[in-house]
């Protein structure tokens, strides 16, 4: 059986640490776990005992490694990069790793990270050449789960996904076509789904022990479920299809977009490669890789006369169809890197040394020009280094809506009101949008990360702002229990030390409508101020849009050093441009 | 002319202790307390049927703050927080259906005339040799009360009863089905009888969030219940509490001594413990955590606590369990983790 032991409750999160590891280790020949170790504690996603950055990962700390945290947590990072490809391991030492070359596309200006994962998630498949595991089955792993899912009226729940893709050799259409037939026997009845899943825990080997818990199993299932909703492929819903209700997961659009696209494709395993002419091995590893790439919506037009060479290298073998191989998640780094041109200089130090061919470089400039042209277009008004990919899309949407609504005040309420139904998901982002429109380097905080108990940090060297955000689905109205948690954030904060702060310096609210009963809030924001000294500013999401589309809009900003000791319910009036 | 009427007593046979009101009192596990007159004579308790009975409703003192003037309370002063008691025309009456066992009743009774066996109050049949009886006018009533006044409340010894974990379970329970408003009652009147007045914050004033407030002659402080997993939430609760007290009431934060009163203590992987921490740390202000249970064991033990200091935990120190069995002089007869109740459960 397949087994993706459980990881980390957010892939989000384990992604948000990449920019940062790869920032820090990207001039080293190689690293190990400990550099890992350091690098996220940097970007707080290290977490111990409440703790974050070096304090976290000091406190996880232990000479066993066995027990060691740090340690620990920094592998089960590298484990996931490594199995999307993203690092890979040199000479083959297990915990020596280096960026791939799909890796660097993680970080190029402009990337869409999400499209890029999702070729990784796809390219995920056994056997392969650099990950050694206990299981023996061939298999596409999330190809195979989708087109399963396809099969089974666009559903599975989590107990079908073990019984079915998670034990099947997927390149037998046969056994594919068995497997199907077998959950679709089980569909309907409850206890024979629980009987066939004891059966296999029976059958099945763990820690070199016999037999398997069924809640074991059902753990591996968390890291493909939570890909399966990451990539938009499949969302939760209750179904009865076994009698009570179940949860199951249900295919997307995007899902069943997906499963059209993998079955115009040729899917090349291991076993494909190995049995390749020298030429085509070296076409395959070309075309898998810029393939993937062009899925993740890169452009190609700097590689395209080379991969035309490949694609009539390979005509035979792929028919006409599009290549779907993922050559970092399956060969080892060295051979794939060779087959790119991309050569590594190593020194003796572990210092940097990496020389492109003049391809990549081409490839990687074509991209930063596009993200720059929106910057220079639209953004004139905006801090450079505060502007995200979601900052742009919102400064996109003001100036489309600006089109049709020249009334500011309309303009405002028509945006507010496209948030009315936001959930978290949606609201914590456009927090963080509008408050880096408005000029400070605002970050919604990861799921997940216990330490971080506020929902969006103003980060300042000296004076950061936690702030605590409401979405409309969890209170339309701010409440007393916002500003309680607004106070406990800044006490965390101050005691913490995860960011700079000082006593002088707000702690912010922020929700969708100011408070219904503005008194009482006044009131408590008051006391607190008298008893612990701190200042708590509220806002509603309107005064935060109006002011970020008068900067996007006429470039009237606000003089931001005002923001850092605001206190009480904040009006448009009060930071008026 | 019209006038006020009033009701007809419930009570048909009241009583007094013929030897006097100079008694002290042995309470004990499943039976019977004893009597013991300053002559030396001892008999055993019974119900003398009080009028004003304390083993139903507290006095005014109990609920009096007096450092907390003006600050809008409720008056309920009932001591069985499920109302499982009431007057009978004999002697005080047990709903056994509603009695969870928690020996609020038995731990008020001034002369021992409740007890508690296989985890419900009972009420021992005066042995009427020993007693006199009253007719039931205003002028009995009067010496009656003069009688329950007279008697030295806190000289009693012995323990109402047993801790265990079958115990434990079982008044568990009880509290489990309570209404917030229930458990913040026995939150009120453990406190009272472990040597502290006790008054619960009038519920609906937009400026008053708290659950109560508690005074001794050696602390103060407000008070939270919370028997769900939402402590993060009470740590909160308190902070602003505690504003409110000094901005509002002149009750600055260094004399106020919060109490989070909880069912169980949550376990070590949530964030409370440190977040207590923190508390303390950025504003000096230690936040006490105690449970139902240990305030129980030490109420059946007969203890008197008038500040709660000693119960401080924070994620470094999450156990209660030493610093109760050294108030008791002996080990707690509590599984390690159970219920929560004096360590975390896991």
């Amino acid at each position: 059986m397949i087994r993706f032991r459980n990881p980390s409750s957010s892939l989000e999160t384990m992604l948000a640490g990449f920019e940062q590891l790869y920032n820090e280790l990207k001039d080293k020949a190689h690293f190990d776990n400990d550099d890992i170790a350091v690098a996220l504690a940097k970007a707080n996603l290290m977490a111990s005992s409440g703790f974050t950055g070096d304090a976290g990962r000091l406190l996880g700390a232990n000479k066993n490694k066995s027990r060691d945290k740090t340690y620990n947590n920094a592998k089960m990072f590298a484990e996931i990069y490594r199995l999307l490809g993203l690092i890979s391991v040199v000479n083959h030492v297990s915990s020596n790793y280096r960026f791939t070359y799909i890796g660097e596309h993680m970080v190029a200006p402009g990337a869409n990270k999400k499209a890029i994962i999702e070729q990784c998630v796809l390219g995920v498949n056994n056997p392969n050449q650099i990950i050694d595991v206990s299981y023996k089955e061939s298999v596409r792993f999330f190809s195979c789960v989708l087109l399963t899912m396809n099969r089974l009226d666009g559903m599975i729940c989590r107990d079908e996904m073990i019984l079915g893709p998670m034990n099947v050799n997927d390149n037998s259409p046969a056994e594919f076509d068995k497997m199907i037939q077998y959950i679709k026997g089980i569909r309907g009845n409850y206890e024979q789904l629980q009987g066939e899943l004891e059966n296999l825990a029976k059958s099945l080997q763990d820690n070199k022990k016999e037999g398997m818990a069924v809640e074991s199993m059902q753990n591996c299932t968390r890291f493909p479920i939570s890909v399966l909703k990451y990539c938009d492929w499949a969302e939760s819903v209750n179904t009865k299809i076994y009698g009570k209700s179940i949860r199951f997961m249900q295919l997307t659009k995007h899902g069943y977009d997906t499963v059209n696209r993998l079955k115009r494709m040729q899917d090349i395993r291991l076993v494909d490669y190995e049995k390749s002419t020298n030429s085509q091995k070296q076409a395959m590893i070309r075309l898998g890789v810029y393939q993937m790439l062009a899925r993740a919506n890169f452009n190609l037009a700097p590689v395209e006369n080379e991969l035309r060479k490949d694609e009539k290298e390979l005509q035979d073998i792929l028919k006409g169809k599009e290549i779907l191989f993922s050559p970092y998640q399956t060969l080892e780094l060295s051979v794939v890197n060779k087959a790119l041109n991309i050569i590594l200089e190593k020194d003796c130090n572990g210092a940097t040394g990496k020389k492109r061919t003049h391809v990549a470089k081409i490839f990687a400039k074509a991209m930063s020009g596009n993200l720059q042209k929106v910057t220079i277009d639209k953004a004139v008004h905006l801090k450079e280094d505060f502007i995200t990919d979601d900052v742009i899309a919102f400064v996109e949407h003001i100036h489309e809506l600006y089109k049709k609504e020249k009334n500011i005040q309309k303009l405002t309420k028509q945006m507010v009101e496209e948030h009315i139904a936001d959930k978290k998901a949606e609201f914590y982002p456009l927090v963080e949008t509008l408050f880096r429109i408005i000029g400070v380097d605002c970050h919604k905080s990861r799921d997940g990360v216990n330490g971080e108990r506020w929902d969006g940090m103003i980060r300042d060297p000296q004076k950061s702002i936690p702030i605590e955000i409401k979405s409309p689905t969890e209170e339309l109205y701010l409440s007393i229990k916002a500003i309680r948690q607004a106070l406990e954030n800044k006490i965390i904060l101050l005691s913490r030390g995860t960011y700079k702060t000082d006593i002088t310096c707000s702690s912010y609210a922020v929700g969708f409508y100011l408070p219904n009963n503005r008194a009482e809030v006044s009131e408590l924001i008051r006391n607190i101020k008298d008893t612990y000294g701190y200042r708590i500013a509220v806002f509603g999401i309107e005064s935060l849009i109006h002011v970020a589309i008068n900067i996007v809009l006429f470039g009237k900003g606000i003089d931001t050093s005002r923001l850092y000791g605001l206190e009480g319910i904040i009006n448009v009036e009060d930071i008026k441009c | 002319m019209s006038r006020i009427l009033s009701a007809d007593y419930v009570q048909k046979e009241i009583y007094v202790l013929k030897d006097g009101s100079d008694i002290s009192v042995t309470c004990n596990p499943d039976t019977t307390s004893r009597i013991y007159f300053s002559s030396g004579k001892q008999i055993a308790a019974g119900c003398i049927n009080c009028v004003n009975p304390r083993c139903m409703c507290l006095s005014n003192e109990d609920i009096l703050c007096v450092e907390f003037p003006g600050i809008s309370h409720v008056t309920n002063k009932r001591i069985c927080p499920v109302d499982g008691i009431k007057s009978g025309e004999k002697r005080i009456e047990i709903d056994e259906n509603k009695c969870i066992g928690c020996g609020l009743c038995v731990a008020s009774c001034p002369i021992g005339a409740l007890y508690l066996k296989d985890g419900k109050a009972k009420v021992s049949v005066q042995d009427k040799k020993n007693m006199q009886r009253l007719p039931v006018n205003d002028t009995s009533i009067k010496e009656q009360n003069k009688f329950i006044q007279n008697i030295a409340v806190r000289n009693r010894h012995g323990i109402l009863c047993q801790e265990s974990d079958r115990l434990m379970d079982s008044v568990y329970k009880g509290i489990r089905k309570m209404s917030q408003g229930e458990q913040n009652i026995l939150a009120r009147n453990l406190l009272i009888k472990l040597g502290n007045h006790g008054t619960l914050a009038r519920q609906g004033n937009v400026y008053m969030r708290m659950d109560g407030f508690y005074s001794s002659s050696q602390r103060l402080g407000v008070f939270e219940v919370e028997t769900g997993t939402e402590l993060l939430d009470v740590s909160r609760a308190v902070l602003d509490d505690v504003a409110v007290m000094n901005a509002r009431h002149g009750i600055n934060k260094e004399k106020n001594h919060p109490l989070v009163i909880c069912l169980s203590l949550p376990n070590k992987r949530t964030d409370y413990w440190q977040v207590i921490k923190d508390i303390r740390n950025v504003i000096k202000m230690p936040i006490c955590t105690i449970t139902f249970g240990a305030l129980l064991i030490l109420m059946w033990n007969i203890k008197e606590i008038k500040e709660f200091d000693s119960f401080y935990m924070d994620v470094d120190h999450s156990s209660i369990r030493n610093d109760i069995s050294k108030i008791l002089g002996r080990s707690i007869n509590i599984s390690e983790g159970f219920q929560g109740i004096l360590e975390n459960e896991k």
